[in-house]
């Protein structure tokens, strides 16, 4: 167990590789152990991965899953103000946190929460990812337009390879590589991390190692927590909810949470800027999705994330068929597996707090071997999930355009928020139009995805909102008007 | 309006134009596939490609007309290309920044026809030449150690085949 | 000239074993690559085969995933793989030809690899409500041809056997249903479970445990004939309908690999099939051996392609 939490963290933390490929790897391991036995270590590699993401994240600007990518908005300022150990500290806690409510509500309330999964079809799915999709006004700072320009193209990248609902190919120049798309996680690493040493190399002078990095002061201090609580509360809540819908993960509610974390919190302008709560909410979120993305799975037997189709793979090897009745024909089983869920949550904490001090201690390497030596982990990294080269070329591709666009102000995190939900957005839109007959009230008819709209539409319409009722207050001077928002 | 960000915007929204109209370009001549829903496989990718032309036109119509400094301070901390500038930086070397690119490219060509362990040492050498102020020593352990320590970890922790190039004949027993 | 003589005669002791020895394969892992997501039926095949064809190859199988493009990022990832047979690729109708017709992918399509057994296979379904208003298939056409696209059918990707059967349908019958594809079988059942489609079109192993919750029921199966599992449901076949799909799996190679090699493959796998775990598996998943040995596979292929690719060209899939 404890091994399964300590490879899960490592692997987590190796850019290229996500929380459902480390299980992967782990699974043969598991072949030999019983069916309980293998499915806790699988989640123990589950949550550690979730965590471990952050790490590099929060250190180097390097997402190590997909599900961290939002930690390092704040997460990175932190580690330059020398307050890396904290922000570690908090993604550790946090996330442990998030992750020990969800198991929790998971064994109260599976069944009831496996109906509901039944209610978010397509319409519900496409609404909420278009809601995550105003995250892009948040991380648009001084220019809205260069944001929407930003997000557009990670939507676009997400459209070039086979298209499932039709079978055509798009954007693919003929190249076959292309075929499945474009890789995500290389797709973000170059966007963010690559883009980031590139920095480093064209500016000779920058001393980036932070000042004082103490690995004693990991964690975070009673009063520092007081000041997370509430995002680590808007993470859980936001963990569970997109963990239940089926497609939605680690990614989606990771940058979710930091979105409904900055709208809730008491100081939202330090957002971006080194926020402890910038980091605790899509931490915990990223952890809280486990307890959800288990509720199909067990509830109904669909998984409802590449990770926990791992497990129901698990599952059938040992010769156990997961559907509506594995519930009442296993239940010892799936008790065995609640409480085994609960240890390895707990279990983060000591491990990772060993695994951390580790990588704080990489911090101190001399700046020429950390960014040669990062950058070499970053390719070798991205070559290891599909063997193919064209994963590290994607990273230096994305290398250069993340460089080209922090020069030139556009936010990459838009384009990433963009590759993240742009899948979703499409196919559950257009899958909706077809349930509908083409009809594109089905959005307004359906409860749920109405609630979404209308809340999307609250998001787009408040600052406006504000900004006309400030307005009402105080005359303007003319010269005031800004450019480019 | 400091004229070195008036600028690199009109830059970048001259590329968004020319990107957009060329993605709706070959957006256009996407095959329709089985249509089975009114959208169809192309109205996505043209319809962004359009869009970020559109932002393209937006933003050079927005500093004609307003001719002001953007307003308020950015979200994110590096998107403040002056502020950036100010700061800690040193000078900007256009040539170093070009060299970290080709000597990446170079990497990633050799790196299945030379094998993993050799481009990799020559990658992490190059670089931390590149990046100055390494003394000597760690020049002549550090490539090595890394090389080391990674193929390690990714060919027998993970069990990842990694390209052996050049050196197979002695890797595969 | 003795000394010369010594040399050649110690050459020849050295060398010799190496001459006459049997291929000694395989002496490391075998690489199962499979081009789906964990969990999907693709995947848990190829783990349960490489489960039973531990102890019967000297060296374990191990399953790796290459998901996209439908199953061809695999086909993709495979062929440029030495033919030593250390790596092998799963395959089935929608990734080893449909996909790469319809994408116009000539070299990922089967005949570009080696053939080394297909192994078992499961029939297609079509499943509706328990309280669905048609009880015969004659019901179900009339409605249709009454009203044209309302019947929703939830099914996999487009490219895969699923959406052939509701296609190949469609076309015999002359009726006007709604298609909708999802990423996979497991999508598709919670889209016809949350009452976004009326039927759902898959594999029993993906239906059962929902029939035994009493949440579907099986309509018509695009068998032959007619099924041991319920034999009191109707094919297409006897409807008059020539719609007739399996979802057959198998397994693929590299071309080029020494026949040795691909016998050696063939053989043990067939073994396996006798194994308990296969046979568990197997009654789980509903499924029926169908065996066939690298040539009997070949000339299957042959035939399949032939008549899936007619289909193809009715339904007017290929890309340009």
């Amino acid at each position: 167990m404890t091994a399964g939490v300590a490879w899960g963290i490592i692997g987590g933390a190796i850019p290229g590789i996500s929380g459902a490929v480390a299980m992967a790897l782990a699974l043969p391991y598991t072949f030999s152990m019983d069916a309980a036995t293998a499915l806790i270590m699988l989640a123990g590699v589950w949550a550690g991965a979730n965590y471990g993401g952050s790490i590099p994240a929060i250190l180097m600007r390097m997402p190590g899953t997909p599900g961290s990518a939002a930690a390092l908005l704040d997460g990175y300022e932190l580690t330059r103000q020398g307050k890396a150990a904290k922000a570690l500290g908090i993604s550790l806690v946090c996330g442990t946190f998030g992750g020990l409510v969800s198991i929790i509500v998971l064994i109260a309330l599976v069944v009831p929460l496996g109906n509901l999964v039944l209610a978010f079809g397509s319409p519900e799915i496409f609404a909420l990812a278009f809601f995550g999709l105003t995250l892009i006004a948040g991380l648009s700072g001084k220019s809205m337009l260069k944001g929407l320009a930003a997000g557009a193209f990670g939507l676009l990248l997400t459209t070039v390879g086979l298209d499932t609902l039709t079978g055509s190919l798009r954007l693919t120049f003929g190249r076959r590589e292309l075929l499945s798309g474009v890789d995500i996680i290389s797709a973000m690493i170059g966007l963010f991390a690559v883009s980031e040493m590139f920095h480093q190399l064209a500016h000779p002078a920058r001393r980036e190692t932070p000042a004082v990095v103490d690995a004693r002061t990991a964690f975070p201090t009673l009063a520092e927590f007081k000041e997370v609580w509430r995002a680590t509360i808007v993470g859980t809540v936001v963990g569970l909810i997109v963990g239940v819908m089926p497609g939605a993960g680690a990614t989606a509610s990771s940058f979710v949470a930091y979105n409904e974390a900055r709208r809730w919190s008491k100081r939202p302008e330090l957002f971006g800027k080194g926020s402890m709560e910038g980091v605790a909410g899509p931490e915990t979120a990223n952890n809280a999705v486990q307890g959800g993305d288990l509720v199909p799975t067990l509830a109904i037997g669909i998984p409802g994330s590449n990770s926990a189709a791992i497990m129901l793979a698990a599952l059938i090897l040992h010769g156990i068929v997961p559907g509506p009745f594995l519930m009442s024909q296993h239940t010892e089983l799936v008790f065995t597996l609640f409480a085994g869920l609960i240890l390895v949550n707990l279990l983060m904490i000591p491990v990772g707090v060993v695994i951390l001090r580790a990588c704080l201690l990489a911090l101190r390497l001399p700046p020429p071997s950390l960014v040669a030596s990062i950058l070499a982990i970053i390719f070798i990294g991205t070559f290891a999930a599909d063997l193919f080269v064209l994963n590290p070329i994607l990273a230096l591709i994305f290398g250069v355009i993340g460089y080209g666009m922090r020069v030139t102000g556009f936010p990459p995190a838009a384009t990433v928020l963009g590759l993240v939900l742009g899948f979703m957005v499409e196919s559950e839109l257009r899958r909706s139009l077809i349930i509908s007959h083409g009809s594109w009230a089905v959005f307004v008819t359906h409860p749920i995805s109405a609630v979404f709209l209308l809340a999307t539409i609250g998001v787009l319409l408040y600052p406006v909102f504000l900004n006309y009722r400030r307005r009402r207050k105080t005359p303007v001077s003319p010269a005031a008007a800004p450019a480019g928002s | 309006m400091d004229s070195a960000v008036v600028r690199k915007d009109v830059i970048a929204a001259a590329v968004l134009v020319a990107f957009g109209a060329a993605v709706v370009a070959v957006g256009l001549k996407i095959p329709l596939g089985v249509a089975t829903d009114p959208l169809g496989p192309r109205t996505f990718p043209v319809a962004l490609g359009a869009g970020i032309a559109i932002c393209g036109v937006l933003l050079v119509a927005g500093m004609l007309l307003f001719r002001s400094a953007p307003a308020g301070p950015g979200l994110l901390g590096d998107m403040d290309p002056e502020d950036e500038a100010a700061a800690e930086a040193g000078p900007f070397s256009l040539t170093r920044l070009v060299g970290a690119v080709a000597i990446t490219a170079g990497y990633l060509a050799a790196f299945e026809p030379v094998g993993y362990l050799l481009s990799t040492w020559g990658y992490v050498l190059a670089l931390m030449m590149l990046h100055g102020g390494a003394p000597g020593r760690s020049l002549v352990s550090t490539p090595p150690l890394v090389t080391l320590v990674l193929y390690l970890t990714f060919k027998y922790g993970l069990r990842i085949p990694v390209p052996e190039g050049i050196l197979a004949p002695l890797l595969s027993r | 000239m003795r000394l010369f003589l010594a040399l050649v005669v110690l050459l020849l002791m050295v060398t010799a074993p190496g001459l006459s020895a049997p291929d000694a394969y395989p002496t490391r892992p075998i690489t199962f690559v499979v081009g789906f997501a964990p969990g999907g039926g693709a995947d848990v095949f190829a783990r349960a085969l490489s489960e039973a064809a531990r102890g019967i190859l000297p060296q374990p199988v191990v399953v790796e995933n290459r998901p996209g493009a439908g199953g061809t990022a695999a086909n993709a990832y495979v062929s440029g793989r030495p033919a030593d047979g250390y790596t092998l690729l799963f395959a089935h109708a929608g990734s080893s030809i449909i996909t790469p017709i319809i994408a116009n992918q000539p070299t990922l399509k089967w005949d570009a690899f080696d053939t080394i057994a297909r192994i078992h296979g499961e029939e297609e379904w079509l499943m509706v409500k328990p309280d669905a208003p048609w009880k015969t298939m004659e019901e179900l056409i009339a409605f249709a041809k009454a009203n044209p696209r309302r019947v929703r059918v939830a099914g996999s990707a487009i490219g895969g056997i699923d959406s052939f059967v509701v296609l190949a349908w469609e076309k015999e019958a002359g009726i006007d249903v709604e298609y909708i594809p999802h990423e996979g079988g497991g999508p598709a059942v919670l889209a016809f479970l949350g009452g976004n489609a009326e039927m759902v079109v898959g594999n029993m192993s993906e239906f059962f445990q929902h029939f035994q919750a009493r949440r579907m029921v099986p309509f018509v199966v695009a068998s032959e004939r007619r099924s041991p599992i319920f034999p009191q449901v109707v094919t297409f076949k006897e409807k008059g309908y020539d719609v007739v799909f399996a979802q057959w799996r198998s397994v693929l190679a590299p071309s080029g690999v020494p026949s040795s090699r691909i016998a050696t493959l063939a053989v043990a796998f067939n073994r396996a099939l006798g194994s308990e775990a296969w046979k568990r598996f197997n009654a789980n998943a509903r499924a029926v051996d169908l065996y066939l040995g690298p040539a009997d596979f070949r000339r299957f292929l042959v035939n399949e392609e032939a008549r899936l690719a007619k289909i193809i060209d009715e339904l007017g899939l290929r890309s340009r």
